[in-house]
Order: structure tokens, then C-alpha cells, then sequence
């Protein structure tokens, strides 16, 4: 794991070039196609001096990458190459931390299973036939099979915790301005957040510290103050914890209730599951509006850019939202959802510190699942907007309201399914809270590792290391 | 297509006949300034309308992936006093930004940042003599790349406020009048060079016509990039619409151009309803409050051309001539010479005749003691008009004041009898055969004996006393 890692190298147990050349090799080789591109420089790279000195990370395609393309899973983007580095690609560069190659996604992060990704999909690294997960695909691929401790993504409408969830790693998003956005190609500019992808609390809490942060190129970056977070994890804390009770598979149900017993989490009732599609479905409106607005850039020299069904899907869907079919008001209540997700989760997070809930309705499902068909409440947005939705929205039910409301969200490991699948457990917390949600995530990490040590618990058993 | 050949039709029509008179020209105008800010609006780049064409771009300015807009605060600061200068009510408490999004080659982002929701301000006016002219916003965005035989980026995302007025202009020249007006408005308050011919105002004109009240369609005129284009485009376009409403034709809802002697359609880049508006996600709403507390109105209500035209009234000027002087930028170097103890209607002569005809611009050489030294000894006496214009090109250049200059270069007025007698003397000398003409009855000469006496006295003598020397000698 990184810290591990890094203390190992700083100990000498291990060289900097022992490291990148293996992980080098493994994501050349690995079957996953979780790697865009892998960059042979990186083992002869000299590092700066950095608590990550050594440590090899993979980022996400849609993160700049200097003189590199990032194609964003794309081949929209042509051979454009980025003139710096994005600002979360800086900040772990200055850790020391060796960025070894990019990582493949959903066509600009529109899809939840990996699938758009245009230069085809990556592979559940537990079961070939499976999907990681999406948009974040490469990366949590590439984190959970061990090429790589540490990862960026970013997520949008749950694109980090979603495939973390799949693949049993830590992903977390952050705040919305927690991380500086510079330097990622924007699809909903207005929930996009880069965050990390981990295979322990300990590894994310102290990768999103380094990336964290006010940057004066992004102005929807926040001033707020960086907490340690890393230290933060072993305080005490009587933290409250409430669960939302959601509709998922009964594998899924039964592991997040074991995680709520073990938390003695509170039941929260203010957010139903209709309400809980409707901020998805809301997200999708908006995310189809902006991305429509950020994707034109692509349009200037192509009349017909060379998108992906799913991208030409949703870009043509946000120009009819704003354009011929605005007198819907599809566009204004998917604003005023925003609005109301965001007034409730401030209520109820005014008497609780974190929410648990899953992060999807069902573990990993197989390549080209067929759509899931949802009853939606007359007159919900849900509804009115059925046929206009993405065929894997059902993935989103669960993720996308905290993206609406600009929270901290992660996903941490928590057990498996009866088939052995890994179970995401979602924690959302408070803004500029990460530190209770990385605190609760920690809790249920170590509860977790102890239910292993005990012979009794074999079901919870995960492959960690 | 139909368009075309109508205006053909009547381009014969137009060059003989004026429309009849039963239609009302219904004029409203959108400026678009460049605001004179150290960057950009959303990038570090230094704003430029001379650098080689893509030599001040940046990632963001060309919209490249990942790229994020910072919003500068001079152009807030910038079109607030402008805004204040227009005299606007309501200027907003918060600065919001939208997206325009259309494509088009010139708009590298394929939307345009803009504030369409909630402009920085509304409700302004301008007078153009004793009509007033209500502005109904103005608002700030960003400048599109510019077209010539390169798509040249210099100018994409250049902070432009757009000035948009109420259908309250009548006339081609009052249209003229009014972004001569605007013009100097932008100008004086520091907010834009606001030079036509650099593209720092860009001038659009709506123009209809109405008949009894009716409210008819109306087209764009774009890109009219002189008062004397605005002047001639708008009066051509009324007198074109009149023309067809009158032998029973509809005036069609399009952009034109103007080529210097007609309107044309240009290619459109689509009506309204095909731009799509969205909230700027990138750039959080910003408070105004700092920025409005800064205002000192009082200070740009003393930039204004009217607060200009009213010192140059209250110095000594007719309300005409204050104009001339306001719109030629020379009201402060009177004002000053005016302080230096010049009177204020014969230097304004001055300025706006000889100085003028001598150069469109002041040199730093000619200061307003000059002028006021120079019409001073004009005045005085000691020095003729002659002799003054005379010197003027001396003042034009490094020099040593108008008093040492006259000593040096020996052009003061003498008013000695023996100077004046000596002239005489020496011209009678020289024009023996003259003289005996004269003596014998051709009196006609006189006067071309009193030319020679004059260019011998170099201006320097007084005519009249000169002639009474010469009459003397020839006696
Ligand atoms: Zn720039």
C-alpha cells in the first residue's frame, strides 16, 4: 500500500526504480485494459523528496497529464497535448509520487460501467466477464489488481465510489472545491471532483490531503483550511451515523446492515428512495446541459466530433434541454431538485455527522447488462424524464444526490456478495467534513479486518493483503 | 435570396428618390467595448489590438481541455464606472455569469461567457442635446477570436461590456451622434480606448421604421466601424425599408452589412432562439459590494464629456464651441491654458483653426502656457497674427518658450517710427520706377508698394502705422 510502500523505499528495502519497473511491467501486461497508456520514463525518472517519494500512481485520462493527450476515453480530443499538468497531478508529483501512466474511462465520464470508454472496456480485474465499474474504470481497476496503491478519478454523478464499490477498494469524492478541477476535462463542471482511489482509509486520507486545497486557477476552488487528514483518523470521536434505507439486492442490503449495526447507525427517514431517483434523475438533466456547454469546445473544428453513442446521446439531450424542449421545465426542476437535495441534506446533517447507505443497487454486474426497468412516482422527475435517461441509471440512484449537493462521499470496502463480489459501503458527510467520512470509513475498515482475524467471519474474508 | 434582388431593384430607386416622409425611424444600438483591463477577462493574458495575430492566448482564452476561466475584478470595476458614467439607476449587487452557447468558428469554447441573466447594469441615459437617449443595460462577456486571413485569438476572451439602448434614436446622424457621445462617455471614465478603427467600439444598429405606431420588423446592421458608416448605414437602411413598405413589399428580420455605399445580408449566425443560455458553472457568483463601495461617482461624474462641456461653458465658451472642444479631446488643454491666463474663446479659436490645421494631434512640446503665451502676445499687441502663425510651428518642436522664442527669432511688433521709416525708405529706394508712376498719377501702386514694405517688416510692423509711413514718404 502507498505509505507502506514509501516508508519502505525511505527505509531503503526497496529502490524507486524496483518499483516503477514493476508496476511499469504489470500494467503492460495485465489483461484489464485498464491503462490508456503507460509511461516507460517513469523508471528513469528522478523524484522529488516527498512523503510519496517512489510511490507509483495511475490517473484517470481525463486528467492532464503535460505534453501528454488526455483522451478522456475519446478520440474526440485528437492529438491535442496538455500544455501542464493538472493541479492534483502537480501536488502528487511534488509528494514524489511516480505517475506511471494514465488510466482508461467512460467516454468523458458519461457511463457507470466503464463500457463508452472508446477505447473499449476495462475488465472487472475479480471476473473478466464483469464491468469495473464507471466512469473511473482504469483507475480502480488498476488499484485493486495491485499495479498501482493509488489512483485519481474523478466523479461526477458517483464515477469514483461506483467502480471502487465493484472493484472492493477506497474511493473518495471530496467536496465540490475541495480539489482544484484545473487540468480535468469537464463534463458537469458543476459536481465534477477529482478524488483518489485507495486500497486503505489510511492511503486515501493521506493522498486527498495532498491534493486538497485552494487553487487560484479554478474559482470553484474553496478557501476552506486542509485538515490532517491522516492524523484525524485515529481520534476518538463520537461521531453520529445514520443509515438511509434504500431498495437494493439482498447481498448488498445485508453487508450495509452490518456495517450500520456494527456503527449502531440511527435509521434516517428524510430521504426517500423516489426522492433519491429524482436527484439522479435531476443530475442527469443537468450533467446532459453542461456537458453539452463543456463538450462544444470539441465541435470548433469537427462538425460532427467523433463521440460515442452515449456522449452524441447525452450532449444532444442537454442542447434540446436548453434549447427546443426548455419550455418543458425539465431543466428548472432538475435546478430546483438540486435545491431541495441540497436544503434536506443540510437538515438532516445538522443532527447527524455522516449517512450510510450503499453505493449501488447490485455488486459488479456482467458486460452488457441489460437496462434496469424502475417504477417511478407519477409526476416525479424520475418519470417524466424515463426516456431520456441513461440505460445503466439505476447505478446512479444511490451516488448521484450527494454529487447534486456538492458533499464528501466515499466508498470503502465492506464485505462481499454470496457470489464473492465486493460490497461498497457509501458514507456522505458533511461539506468540508471528509474527515468524519474518512474517520467512519476507517472504523468500518477496522471492524472489517478484525471480523477476518476471526475464523467465524470467513464470509466477510476479501483478498486484501 | 429575394433579399438580394430587391436591393438591387432599388438601388437605382434609392440613388434618385428620397422616401416619403410618412415613416418614423425607430433606432436602437448595442456597443460592444473592449474594456482597457491588464488581461483578459478569464486569463492572465495581456490584451492586444497590434500584437501579431495568436501571439496573446493562453489555454484558456483558446478553450483548450481542462482549461478553467478566473474572472478578473478590473473588468467589474471597469464597467461599473462606465455604467455610472452612462448614468444607470440599478447596478447589480452581484456579479453572475452565463454561457452563451452557440457555435461558430470564432468562439473557441463553443459558447460565449456573458451575463445574461442579471447585467451589471440597467437603466442609464445619454443626451444627445436636448433629446435624451435611455440605456437599457449594460452587461459584461467576453470578446470572440477574430476573423481576417487567420483565425486570430488576440482577441478571444478580451473583457467587453455590451451597451444596449431603447429604440430611442431617429436619425442617422443622431445615431452618430450618440456612439460619438458613448465614446467619449467609455473614454473619459477610463473604462476602454474605445478606438472604432481598432475595433475597441464596435457599433450594431437595429433600425425599423413604424407608420402610425405600428411596430414593424427590424434588422441588425453589424459591425459599423465609423461614425461616418453609422451615419450614411442607418440613413440608407430607413430610406431602403420605407421604400419597400411603400410599393408594398415587408422589410424580412436579418443581419446586415454595410460596404460603404449599401446594406447587404450577411451570413447569419442563427436568431435569438438558437442561442442556448446556461449558468457559468465555472465562475461562482461574486459579491459587488467592495467594488461598489470603491465607487467614487462624484470623481466619474467629473470624467463625463457633460461635466466637460459645463467647465468649458463656465470658463468662457459658448455651449457650441465647448462641444467642438469636448469631442476633439482639447477641452482640458483650454481649460488649463485658460488658467494660465488666456482667454477662453480666442484660444478655443485657435486650437480648433490654426493648431489644428497644423496637426491632428497635440505634441507634448505645445503646452497650454504656449497657447496662452502665444494668444496673449496676439493680444497684447507684440506679436501679430502673422507672426504668430509663424511661430506656431516652432512651438511644435523642442523650443524655448513663446517670449524667448519671439526675442530669438526677432518677431516681435515694432511700433518705432524710425524701424517703420527705415522699411519705407529702403522699398522706395529700391522701386525708383514704381515710385515715378505712382508720382505721376497711378495710385494703384500704393498697394504694391505697401506689399513690399509689409513682407520687409516681416509682420513685425503695424500695418496701419506702416501705410501712414509710406504715404508720408511718397508725399
Ligand atoms: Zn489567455
Amino acid at each position: 500500500m502507498a505509505l507502506a510502500l514509501a516508508a519502505a523505499i525511505r527505509r531503503g528495502e526497496r529502490t524507486c526504480l524496483a518499483v516503477a519497473e514493476e508496476a511499469v511491467r504489470r500494467a503492460r501486461t495485465s489483461k484489464l485494459n485498464a491503462f490508456a497508456r503507460v509511461d516507460a520514463t517513469a523508471t528513469n525518472r528522478k523524484l522529488p523528496d516527498g512523503p510519496l517519494r517512489g510511490v507509483p500512481v495511475a490517473v484517470k485520462d481525463s486528467i492532464c497529464i503535460k505534453d501528454e493527450t488526455p483522451t478522456a476515453g475519446s478520440r474526440a480530443v485528437g492529438s491535442w497535448k496538455a500544455r501542464e499538468d493538472a493541479f492534483a497531478v502537480a501536488r502528487l508529483r511534488e509528494a514524489g509520487a511516480n505517475v506511471i501512466g494514465s488510466t482508461n474511462c467512460d467516454e468523458f465520464g458519461m457511463g457507470s460501467t466503464g463500457e463508452t470508454c472508446q477505447r473499449g472496456f476495462t475488465r472487472h480485474p475479480l471476473d473478466l466477464r464483469r464491468a469495473p465499474g464507471g466512469s473511473s474504470s482504469g483507475s480502480a481497476a488498476a488499484v485493486a489488481s495491485s499495479i498501482v496503491p493509488l489512483a485519481l478519478g474523478s466523479d461526477t454523478g458517483g464515477s469514483i465510489r461506483l467502480p471502487a464499490a465493484w472493484c472492493g477498494v477506497v474511493g473518495v469524492k471530496p467536496t465540490y472545491g475541495r480539489v482544484s478541477r484545473r487540468g480535468l476535462l469537464a463534463y458537469c463542471s458543476s459536481t465534477d471532483c477529482v478524488g483518489v482511489f485507495a486500497r486503505s482509509v489510511e492511503d486515501a486520507a493521506f493522498a486527498l490531503g495532498l491534493i486538497a486545497g485552494h487553487d487560484d486557477g479554478d474559482a470553484t476552488s474553496s478557501q476552506e483550511c486542509v485538515p490532517d487528514y491522516l492524523s484525524m483518523l485515529s481520534i476518538p470521536t463520537n461521531d453520529r451515523v445514520a443509515s438511509i434505507n434504500v431498495e437494493v439486492d439482498d447481498d448488498i442490503e445485508s453487508v450495509v446492515a452490518g456495517a450500520s449495526n456494527a456503527l449502531k447507525a440511527d435509521q434516517c427517514d428524510a430521504l426517500s428512495p423516489q426522492f433519491l431517483r429524482d436527484c439522479a434523475a435531476a443530475y442527469h438533466v443537468l450533467a446532459a446541459a453542461e456537458a453539452h456547454s463543456n463538450l462544444a469546445r470539441y465541435h470548433v473544428n469537427h462538425e460532427n466530433p467523433p463521440f460515442g453513442a452515449e456522449v452524441t446521446r447525452r450532449v444532444a439531450l442537454g442542447k434540446r434541454l436548453l434549447g427546443e424542449r426548455h419550455a418543458e421545465g425539465l431543466y428548472e426542476r432538475a435546478v430546483d431538485v438540486r435545491a431541495q437535495a441540497r436544503a434536506r441534506l443540510d437538515d438532516v446533517l445538522s443532527s447527524v455527522d455522516v449517512l450510510m447507505l450503499p453505493v449501488a443497487p447490485t455488486a459488479a454486474p456482467k458486460l452488457n447488462a441489460p437496462s434496469v426497468i424502475t417504477k417511478e412516482a407519477r409526476g416525479s422527475l424520475a418519470r417524466d424524464l424515463r426516456d431520456d435517461l441513461p440505460r445503466d441509471y439505476a447505478n446512479d440512484f444511490l451516488t448521484a444526490f450527494a454529487s447534486l449537493a456538492g458533499l464528501p462521499a466515499l466508498s470503502v470496502p465492506f464485505g462481499r456478495t454470496s457470489g464473492g463480489l465486493p460490497v461498497g459501503v457509501q458514507v456522505v458527510g458533511k461539506a468540508f467534513d471528509e474527515a468524519a467520512v474518512l474517520r467512519t470509513a476507517r472504523r468500518l475498515e477496522l471492524i472489517r479486518d478484525d471480523a477476518l482475524s476471526s475464523p467465524a467471519r470467513r464470509v466477510l474474508l476479501s483478498e486484501d493483503d | 435570396m429575394l433579399q438580394r434582388v430587391i436591393t438591387a431593384r432599388l438601388q437605382a430607386v434609392l440613388r434618385t428618390r428620397r422616401a416619403s416622409s410618412g415613416f418614423r425611424p425607430v433606432i436602437g444600438i448595442e456597443c460592444h467595448v473592449q474594456l482597457n483591463t491588464p488581461t483578459k477577462a478569464f486569463c492572465r493574458c495581456a490584451p492586444s489590438t497590434t500584437a501579431p495575430p495568436n501571439t496573446r492566448v493562453c489555454g484558456v482564452c483558446l478553450g483548450e481541455p481542462g482549461s478553467l476561466p478566473v474572472a478578473s475584478t478590473d473588468a467589474p470595476l471597469l464597467g461599473l464606472k462606465a455604467a455610472v458614467a452612462l448614468d444607470c439607476d440599478e447596478l447589480a449587487e452581484t456579479l453572475e455569469w452565463d454561457r452563451k452557447n452557440y457555435q461558430y468558428p470564432d468562439l473557441p469554447k463553443g459558447y460565449q461567457i456573458t451575463q445574461a441573466r442579471t447585467p451589471l447594469a440597467r437603466s442609464g441615459k445619454v443626451q444627445i442635446d436636448d433629446r435624451t437617449i435611455r440605456i437599457t443595460s449594460l452587461h459584461l462577456e467576453e470578446d470572440s477570436a477574430k476573423t481576417t486571413d487567420v483565425l486570430d485569438h488576440n482577441r478571444a476572451g478580451i473583457a467587453l461590456a455590451e451597451i444596449v439602448t431603447e429604440p430611442d434614436l431617429r436619425s442617422g446622424t443622431e445615431a452618430a451622434a450618440f456612439v460619438r457621445e458613448l465614446q467619449q462617455v467609455v473614454k473619459r471614465c477610463g473604462a476602454s480606448r474605445a478606438r472604432l478603427e481598432h475595433g475597441e467600439l464596435r457599433v450594431d444598429v437595429n433600425v425599423s421604421v413604424t407608420q402610425e405606431g405600428e411596430v414593424r420588423e427590424r434588422v441588425e446592421l453589424k459591425n459599423l466601424n465609423s461614425l461616418r458608416a453609422v451615419r450614411l448605414a442607418c440613413d440608407f437602411e430607413l430610406r431602403r425599408q420605407a421604400l419597400l413598405y411603400e410599393s408594398g413589399d415587408t422589410v424580412q428580420r436579418e443581419t446586415l452589412g454595410w460596404n460603404g455605399s449599401e446594406t447587404y445580408v450577411m451570413r447569419d449566425k442563427g436568431g435569438a432562439a438558437e442561442y442556448r443560455f446556461s449558468p457559468e458553472p465555472d465562475l461562482p457568483p461574486l459579491p459587488l459590494t467592495e467594488a461598489l463601495a470603491q465607487l467614487d461617482r462624484v470623481q466619474i461624474e467629473e470624467t463625463t464629456p457633460r461635466a466637460a462641456r459645463r467647465r468649458c461653458v463656465a470658463a468662457g465658451l459658448d455651449s457650441e464651441t465647448a462641444s467642438l472642444l469636448v469631442d476633439r479631446d482639447l477641452d482640458a488643454f483650454l481649460l488649463e491654458a485658460v488658467d494660465s491666463g488666456a482667454d477662453a474663446m480666442t484660444s478655443a479659436r485657435w486650437l480648433l483653426g490654426e493648431v489644428a490645421a497644423l496637426s491632428t494631434e497635440l505634441p507634448s512640446s505645445f503646452t497650454p502656457r504656449d497657447l496662452a503665451d502665444l494668444v496673449g502676445a496676439v493680444a497684447a499687441g507684440t506679436l501679430s497674427r502673422r507672426s504668430a502663425k509663424e511661430l506656431l510651428p516652432v512651438l511644435f518642436q523642442e523650443h524655448l518658450g513663446v517670449a524667448a522664442e519671439i526675442e530669438k527669432r526677432g518677431l516681435a511688433r515694432v511700433d518705432d517710427a524710425d524701424f517703420m521709416s527705415g522699411i519705407v525708405a529702403e522699398i522706395i529706394d529700391e522701386s525708383p520706377d514704381e515710385v515715378a508712376l505712382f508720382r505721376a498719377g497711378k495710385t494703384k501702386l500704393r498697394k504694391v508698394l505697401m506689399g513690399r514694405c509689409m513682407k520687409r517688416a516681416r509682420g513685425r510692423a503695424d500695418p496701419k502705422k506702416l501705410g501712414e509711413a509710406l504715404d508720408e514718404a511718397l508725399l
